[in-house]
């Protein structure tokens, strides 16, 4: 996943259906931001902070079981990709606790 | 019958949103929901209900490649047909039963199921229930009790409330094929467009068309808080749908 993406939702502030920003952190959502007025929801900040810690936990211990099941169905593509993808990994959750840190 | 498939009921589910913005970008039927994109919710859920022998999903024409990405990587193993989407949601859906007709009309297709993408909570309990519904009186809508809804006159004074109950209605709705096909086939020729499916259904098909209890939890994602209450909801439920 993307740590940002864009929809078009409705907003509870301008009432208009128009594009949103959604940042992410992992699986988790951390933000949404109306792109035409600016209206912003956050995560709870505490509640966001202890719901990454346990996403990013079930995240780690279920990482292996996905690769291989990548493997299983793509094996050439998957084996060429995985090197690289398991070296991104620690600035991937770099990433990740910036955004959590900041809301 | 089409080659390999077999005689069941058909889930069907909207993502086409409305056909006429454009860009890949937009589309809230492909937003992240709790590690996956929101249309691969109702397509799981769909997918292990043992009645349902065939999944549609109904795509924007510019969006299959980020549709078959997101089975590849989200339902492998489950097979889903890809049908374009047209520039609305009644549109949509006459373009999936159009693409099951044939099957529809030689009677391997019972019952369509119609769900839409942005409610990504309905779990396989709420899809087998209306599917269930549906093969016994024709038609299934789940609903919910509108206690807080008044009834305004045109001056905008408000009228005690009947005895007939208002519902709130939610997807998915399930209907006997052959009914739901003809229904669509005559709204398309007297150019009726419908707001959901039983709306088309009570007015072309003579069915009878039961509402069964839905779950508030069953939300549509309209605004961006909905997101994070959908989040939420599929936390407590341990990420696993009943």
């Amino acid at each position: 996943m993307e740590g940002r993406e864009t929809a078009v939702l409705r907003c509870s502030n301008c009432g208009l259906e128009v594009e949103h920003t959604m940042r992410y952190a992992g699986r988790l959502l951390v933000s949404s931001m109306c792109d035409n007025c600016g209206f912003t929801w956050h995560h709870e900040e505490s509640d966001l902070r202890t719901a990454y810690v346990h996403d990013l936990e079930s995240r780690i211990w279920t990482k292996p079981g996905r690769w291989l099941r990548r493997l299983r169905r793509h094996p050439v593509e998957t084996a060429l990709e995985l090197p690289a993808a398991l070296a991104r990994q620690p600035f991937k959750i770099a990433r990740e606790i910036i955004t959590v840190i900041r809301g | 019958m089409s080659k390999g498939h077999r005689p069941g009921s058909v889930g069907v589910v909207l993502a086409a949103g409305m056909g006429t913005r454009v860009g890949a970008d937009g589309n809230k039927a492909y937003l992240p929901l709790a590690g996956r994109r929101m249309v691969s919710w109702s397509l799981d859920s769909l997918a292990q209900v043992p009645e349902v022998t065939r999944l549609v999903l109904v795509i924007r024409p510019d969006e299959r490649k980020r549709a078959e990405q997101t089975l590849d990587r989200e339902l492998p193993g489950v097979k889903v047909e890809l049908v374009r989407g047209g520039a609305s949601r009644h549109e949509s859906e006459l373009r999936a039963l159009q693409y099951l007709a044939s099957d529809i009309e030689s009677g391997t297709v019972d019952v369509v199921l119609i769900h839409d993408a942005a409610r990504p909570l309905a779990g396989p309990g709420t899809m087998r229930a209306a599917l269930l519904v549906a093969r016994e009186f024709g038609g299934a809508v789940p609903a919910l009790d509108a206690p807080d809804v008044v009834k305004v006159g045109p001056d905008g004074g408000i009228s005690p409330r009947t005895e007939r109950t208002l519902v709130r209605v939610q997807t998915p709705q399930a209907f006997r094929a052959m009914p739901l096909l003809r229904a669509y086939l005559a709204a398309d020729r007297e150019g009726f467009e419908g707001t959901d499916t039983s709306s088309c259904v009570e007015r072309f098909a003579d069915v009878e068309v039961r509402t069964f209890q839905g779950d508030e939890r069953n939300l549509k994602v309209t605004y961006a808080h909905d997101l994070f209450l959908a989040e939420r909801l599929l936390a407590d439920a341990h990420y696993r749908l009943s």
